[in-house]
C-alpha cells in the first residue's frame, strides 16, 4: 500500500469486485479514485461515468463523459473512432434514461457526425421524435430509413404505423400501407405476414387471396416451414377453415393436372395438410397424409419428422423415437435432426440411446465411453435439463412397478426396477444440479468484463450485460430446474418427516437404503454398477458420479434454499411464488408463506392460488389456535387480499366450496394448467374432504380436452 | 410464427448457444459468446420467431420452457449468425481491418426460407459499417452443400484456400472471403423491389 501505483491497482480490483457484487456506490469511489491516477485513460472515464449511471445518477455520468469528450476532441485518429461512437451513443443514451428529451435530442444530432452505428443512431433519434411535439412526420422518415437498412425486423413496421398514427383498428389503411412497403420490400416476411395476421372476416375474399398467394408459393417453392409460419392464425376458426380450403384445393388441382407441378410440391402438399390435422388433432387423418407422403418420396427427413411428432402427440414415445431415427438416418450429416432423435430417445426414457446418439457429434477425450463430459463442458443446457426430467420420469415409473402387487408384474421387471429405482432419482438430482453448476459459470464469466468493457469502449452492451447477470436466475431453464429440484427435495423431506412421525424410517426410505446397500454388496450388482458409472460420469475426477451424496442429504429444504435463493427475487414469477410458500411451509415459516400468498393472490390465475391457501389454511389452523396474535394477523391480511374470505363466516367450508366452484366452473383457463391444478388439490386434500367433484372435473379434461401426451404428464402427476 | 430479424443482444446469447449446439459440432462455452456480443456489439444478428397476438397476457404466467425462447421479448430464436472483426495482434498489424464470421446456422424446419442470406446480409453490412472492415472470411466444410451454396452462389464469396483437416474430425474446410463495400451492401437492395424515395406519401 505504500506505492502510489499499487495502491492505484487495488482500487482497479477493488472496483471489479464491487461491480461483481453490484455495490455501485462503493464502486463510484473506487472508479473516481483510480480515474484520478490515470486520467490519460479513456477507458477510466467511461468507467467512472458507467459506476454514475449504474447508481442512477444520470447527471453526474453524463458530466464525466462531456468532460473526456472535451478533452479529447480532435485528438482521436482513426483507430479510436469506433470507441468514440459507442461513447457518444452510450451518453445519449443516458439522457433518454434522464427523460430530457430536448436537450437528449439536440446533443444526439450535434453528435451524429460521430455515430458510426446509424441503425442505433436512428433508433434513438426516432424515440426522441415520438416523444417530442409534432415530430411524428419526421419520425415516420426515421422509420423507412431504418427498414432500409434492415426490411425484416417487425419492430420497424410497427414503428412506421406508429409514427404514421395509423390506429391498429383501421384496417383498410393498414392494409393499404403494407401493400405499399411490398412493393419495395418483396422478400420480408413482415410485410407479408403482418396482414395475414390482422386480415378479419369483413376482408374474407382478400385475406383468402393473400392467403392463396403465400401458401401456394411456397409449396410450389418446397419451402417446409409454411405451417409453422401460418400457426398463429389458427386461433381464429374462419381462418382455418379459408386455410384448409386453400390447400385441399390446391392438392386436388395437382392430381387433375400432373405435370404442371414437380412431385416435391405434390409431397410437401401432404406434408402440410398432415400438420393442419395434427393442429386439429384429428391424429388418423393426420398419419393418413403424412403416410401418403413418405410412400410418395421415402427420401424427405421431414417427413419422418412430422410422422414422429405425430405420434409423440397420441403418447406413442417409443415408436416415435424409432421413426425419428429413421429421418436421421437420412441425413447423417446434419446434427438437427441428430438432436431431434436423441430428445425423442430422452423423452421416451432411453437416456442410453439418447446419450450414443448425440455422441456422433460431440467432441471426445480418448478414453471416454460418449460425449456426455463434453456436453457439460459446452454447457448444453437442453440436453442435461431433458435427461434430468427424463430420470426423474423413469424413477416415478419404477416406483409404480414396484407398489404392484406381485401378481400382476413380470419378476423380472420388478427387479430391474429395484435396481434402478434409487439410481433414476439420484442421477436426476445429478443433471439439475449441472444446470445449476452451469448458471454459475455464466454468473463468474462477467468478471473480466467489467474492466474488459471500458477498455474496449463498449459500454452500452456492458450495462445491458450487468441487467442480463441480474436476470440470469428467472430464465426459464433455472426455473424448470427447480422446478424438477423441488420435487425430489419436497419429497424428500416428506419421507423425513413421515419416517420421524413413526418413529424410524419410512417404509420407502428403508427400501431405498436396503437397496444402496445391497446394489454395492452383490459383486454381480457391483460390476453392473461400475459399469453404470463409467456411462453417466459427467465430470473429470467426479467424487460423485451418480449424485448419491446429493441425495444422501438430512436436509432437503435446505438443500433445496440454496438453489431457490437465487430466483426468490424475481416474484412476478408465479412459479416463484409456489415455491416460495412451499418452501416456508416446510421450515414453518408462515408469516413468509403468506405474505408470498399475498401476491400469489393478486395474480390473474386464481385458482391454483385459492388451492395454495387452502393448503396453507389446513397448517394455519393448527397454528392459529394456539396463538391470538397470528390469528389478528391472518384475518387482517386475508381481508384485504381474499374477498371470497367472509368476515363473518370465516369458515373452512366456505373457502374449499369457493375453491371447487372454481374450479369445476373455469371456462377460461389452458386446460392442461386446468388439470394440474386439480391434480394438485385431489392429492392436497383427499384425505380431509370430499374431492369427488374435482375428480369429475378431471376425469371430463382427461377425456375431452387434454391430447395423449398431456394425459399421460397428468397420470404421471396422480402417481 | 411470423419471422423477424434483429441485432443479437446479450439476453439472446443462452438461446444462441442452444442453437448452436443443436445444429452444429463446433461449439462455445457462453464466455466466447460473451466475447463476441461485448467486443463487436453490432457483429451479431438473430432470426426469431414472434406471435404478437400473446401480448395480451399477463408476462408473468407465460413461462416458456423452451431452451430457444427468450422471455423478456416473447420470441424463439431460429437462427443466428455470430460475427467478430480479426482481433488477432499479429494479423491486425499486417491487414486491413477484416472480419470473421464465427458461426451461422438455422433450425432445420426453418431453413431455405431466405434467414440464412438475411442474416448474412445484416452482419456484412454492419462489420463494414461500424467497424470500417474491407473484407471478411470464414470456413466451411467442404462437404456442406448447403452452406457452400449460400456462401458462393447467393452472396458471392471467392474460395481463398482448402485447409487440410481444419475440423476436429478431419474434415478439410474452404477458406472464403469476401471484399465488402458499403454502399453495395445495403439489405434492403437484395429485396426485389423499387427503392423507396423517401418523399413520396406511403398512405
Ligand atoms: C447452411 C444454412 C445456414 C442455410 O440456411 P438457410 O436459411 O436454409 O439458407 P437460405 O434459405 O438463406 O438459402 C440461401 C441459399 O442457399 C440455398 N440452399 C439452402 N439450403 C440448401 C441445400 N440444402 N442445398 C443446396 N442449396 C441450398 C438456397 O436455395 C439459397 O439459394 P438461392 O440464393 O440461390 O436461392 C442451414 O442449412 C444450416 O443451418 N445448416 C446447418 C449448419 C451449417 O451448416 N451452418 C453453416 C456452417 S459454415
Amino acid at each position: 500500500m505504500e506505492n502510489g501505483s499499487n495502491n492505484n491497482n487495488i482500487w482497479r480490483e477493488l472496483a471489479t469486485m464491487q461491480a461483481q457484487i453490484r455495490d455501485y456506490r462503493g464502486m463510484i469511489k473506487s472508479r473516481l479514485e483510480y480515474l484520478e491516477n490515470e486520467p490519460g485513460y479513456r477507458a477510466n472515464w467511461t468507467a467512472a461515468a458507467v459506476a454514475h449511471h449504474l447508481n442512477k445518477d444520470y447527471d453526474a455520468a453524463i458530466r464525466v463523459l462531456e468532460k473526456i469528450e472535451k478533452l479529447i476532441d480532435g485528438k482521436l485518429n482513426e483507430s479510436d473512432s469506433f470507441e468514440n461512437s459507442e461513447c457518444v451513443l452510450y451518453k445519449n443514451l443516458i439522457y433518454f434514461d434522464s427523460g430530457d428529451y430536448a436537450k437528449g435530442y439536440q446533443t444526439l444530432l450535434d453528435s451524429e457526425a460521430k455515430i458510426l452505428d446509424k441503425r442505433a443512431f436512428l433508433e434513438l433519434k426516432f424515440q426522441y421524435l415520438m416523444k417530442l411535439p409534432d415530430s411524428k412526420k419526421e419520425a415516420s422518415l426515421v422509420a423507412r430509413n431504418l427498414l432500409k437498412i434492415n426490411p425484416d425486423n417487425k419492430k420497424y413496421y410497427y414503428m412506421l404505423e406508429d409514427s404514421l398514427e395509423i390506429p391498429r383498428t383501421d384496417l383498410q389503411l393498414r392494409l393499404k400501407l403494407y401493400s405499399k412497403l411490398a412493393t419495395f420490400y418483396a422478400r420480408s416476411d413482415p410485410v407479408k405476414f403482418i396482414p395475414l395476421m390482422f386480415l378479419n372476416e369483413n376482408d374474407k375474399e382478400l385475406l383468402n387471396e393473400r392467403l392463396s398467394d403465400y401458401i401456394i408459393e411456397k409449396l410450389k417453392r418446397n419451402v417446409p416451414s409454411i405451417f409453422i409460419n401460418l400457426k398463429p392464425l389458427y386461433k381464429k376458426t374462419f381462418k382455418i377453415e379459408l386455410i384448409e380450403k386453400i390447400v385441399l384445393n390446391f392438392l386436388k388441382e395437382q392430381v387433375e393436372k400432373k405435370d404442371e407441378n414437380s412431385p416435391l410440391t405434390y409431397c410437401w402438399t401432404l406434408y402440410y395438410l398432415s400438420q393442419h390435422y395434427l393442429y386439429l388433432k384429428n391424429f388418423t387423418k393426420a398419419i393418413q397424409f403424412v403416410d401418403e407422403a413418405i410412400e410418395h418420396t421415402p427420401t424427405l427427413v421431414e417427413l419422418y419428422a412430422l410422422k414422429a411428432r405425430i405420434l409423440k402427440h397420441q403418447d406413442k414415445l417409443l415408436e416415435a423415437s424409432k421413426v425419428m431415427n429413421e429421418a436421421r438416418l437420412l441425413d447423417l450429416q446434419d446434427r438437427f435432426i441428430n438432436t431431434k432423435t436423441t430428445k425423442y430417445y430422452v423423452r421416451a426414457g432411453l437416456i442410453d440411446e439418447a446419450v450414443n446418439t448425440i455422441t456422433l457429434f460431440t467432441k471426445m477425450d480418448k478414453d471416454a465411453p460418449n460425449g456426455l463430459k463434453d456436453l457439460h463442458i459446452m454447457q448444453c443446457c437442453w440436453f442435461i435439463i431433458e435427461s434430468a426430467e427424463s430420470y426423474y420420469k423413469l424413477y416415478l415409473k419404477n416406483k409404480k412397478i414396484l407398489s404392484l402387487p406381485d401378481s400382476e408384474v413380470d419378476e423380472s421387471l420388478k427387479k430391474q426396477a429395484d435396481w434402478e429405482i434409487s439410481i433414476n432419482r439420484s442421477l436426476a438430482l445429478k443433471r439439475f444440479n449441472a444446470i445449476f453448476k452451469i448458471f454459475q459459470d455464466f454468473e463468474s464469466d462477467q468478471f473480466d468484463f467489467h474492466s474488459y468493457c471500458m477498455r474496449k469502449g463498449t459500454p452500452r452492451s456492458y450495462v445491458r450485460m450487468i441487467k442480463w447477470a441480474d436476470d440470469l436466475y428467472r430464465h426459464p431453464i433455472y426455473l424448470r430446474m427447480l422446478e424438477g429440484l423441488s420435487k425430489i427435495y419436497f419429497e424428500i423431506e416428506d419421507d423425513i418427516l413421515s419416517s420421524s412421525t413413526m418413529n424410524g424410517d419410512s417404509e420407502d426410505t428403508k427400501k431405498l437404503e436396503n437397496k444402496k446397500q445391497k446394489n454395492k454388496k452383490n459383486k454381480a450388482d457391483f460390476k453392473k454398477r461400475e459399469e453404470l458409472i463409467i456411462r453417466v460420469n459427467s465430470y473429470n475426477n467426479d467424487s460423485d458420479p451418480l449424485g448419491e451424496n446429493l441425495i444422501n442429504t438430512k436436509r432437503p429444504i435446505e438443500d433445496f434454499n440454496s438453489y431457490f435463493k437465487f430466483s426468490e427475487k424475481f416474484t412476478n414469477f408465479k412459479i416463484i411464488l409456489t415455491l416460495n410458500v412451499k418452501v416456508n411451509n416446510y421450515l414453518n415459516k408462515y408469516i413468509l408463506a403468506l405474505n408470498n400468498l399475498h401476491k400469489l393472490g393478486k395474480t390473474k390465475n386464481s385458482i391454483f392460488y385459492s388451492l395454495l391457501l387452502q393448503f396453507k389454511i389446513f397448517k394455519f389452523n393448527k397454528l392459529i389456535q394456539e396463538n391470538d396474535k397470528l390469528l389478528k394477523l391472518v384475518e387482517l391480511s386475508f381481508y384485504k387480499n381474499f374477498q371470497f374470505l367472509n368476515k363473518d363466516d370465516q369458515d373452512d367450508k366456505e373457502i374449499i366450496k369457493y375453491c371447487i366452484d372454481n374450479i369445476i366452473n373455469n371456462g377460461n383457463e389452458d386446460k392442461f394448467e386446468l388439470a394440474k391444478s386439480c391434480v394438485d388439490f385431489i392429492k392436497n386434500f383427499q384425505k380431509t374432504i370430499d374431492v369427488e367433484k374435482v375428480q369429475t372435473k378431471l376425469n371430463e379434461l382427461l377425456q375431452n380436452d387434454l391430447e395423449p401426451i398431456q394425459v399421460a404428464d397428468i397420470e404421471y402427476l396422480l402417481i | 410464427m411470423g419471422i423477424t430479424i434483429r441485432q443479437a443482444t446479450i439476453d439472446d446469447i443462452q438461446a444462441m448457444q442452444n442453437t448452436n449446439l443443436q445444429n452444429l459440432p463446433e461449439n462455445y462455452t457462453m464466455k466466447y459468446y460473451m466475447y463476441h456480443l461485448l467486443s463487436w456489439p453490432q457483429g451479431s444478428f438473430v432470426a426469431c420467431t414472434y406471435d404478437d397476438t400473446v401480448n395480451d397476457e399477463d408476462e408473468s404466467d407465460v413461462v416458456k420452457y423452451d431452451c430457444n425462447y427468450i422471455s423478456r421479448e416473447n420470441e424463439k430464436i431460429v437462427g443466428y449468425v455470430l460475427g467478430k472483426m480479426d482481433d488477432d495482434p499479429e494479423s491486425q498489424a499486417k491487414n486491413p481491418p477484416n472480419g470473421h464470421v464465427t458461426s451461422l446456422s438455422v433450425m432445420r424446419t426453418y431453413r431455405k426460407m431466405g434467414i440464412a442470406e438475411k442474416l448474412m446480409r445484416q452482419c456484412l453490412y454492419s462489420l463494414t459499417e461500424n467497424y470500417k472492415a474491407e473484407y471478411v472470411s470464414l470456413h466451411v466444410r467442404k462437404s456442406n452443400r448447403a452452406a457452400l451454396h449460400l456462401y458462393k452462389d447467393t452472396l458471392a464469396f471467392e474460395v481463398l484456400s482448402i485447409e487440410d483437416k481444419y475440423y476436429q474430425d478431419g474434415e478439410d474446410a474452404y477458406y472464403m472471403k469476401k471484399v465488402l463495400v458499403l454502399d453495395e451492401l445495403l439489405p434492403s437492395k437484395f429485396q426485389n423491389g423499387i427503392e423507396d424515395d423517401l418523399s413520396t406519401e406511403l398512405i
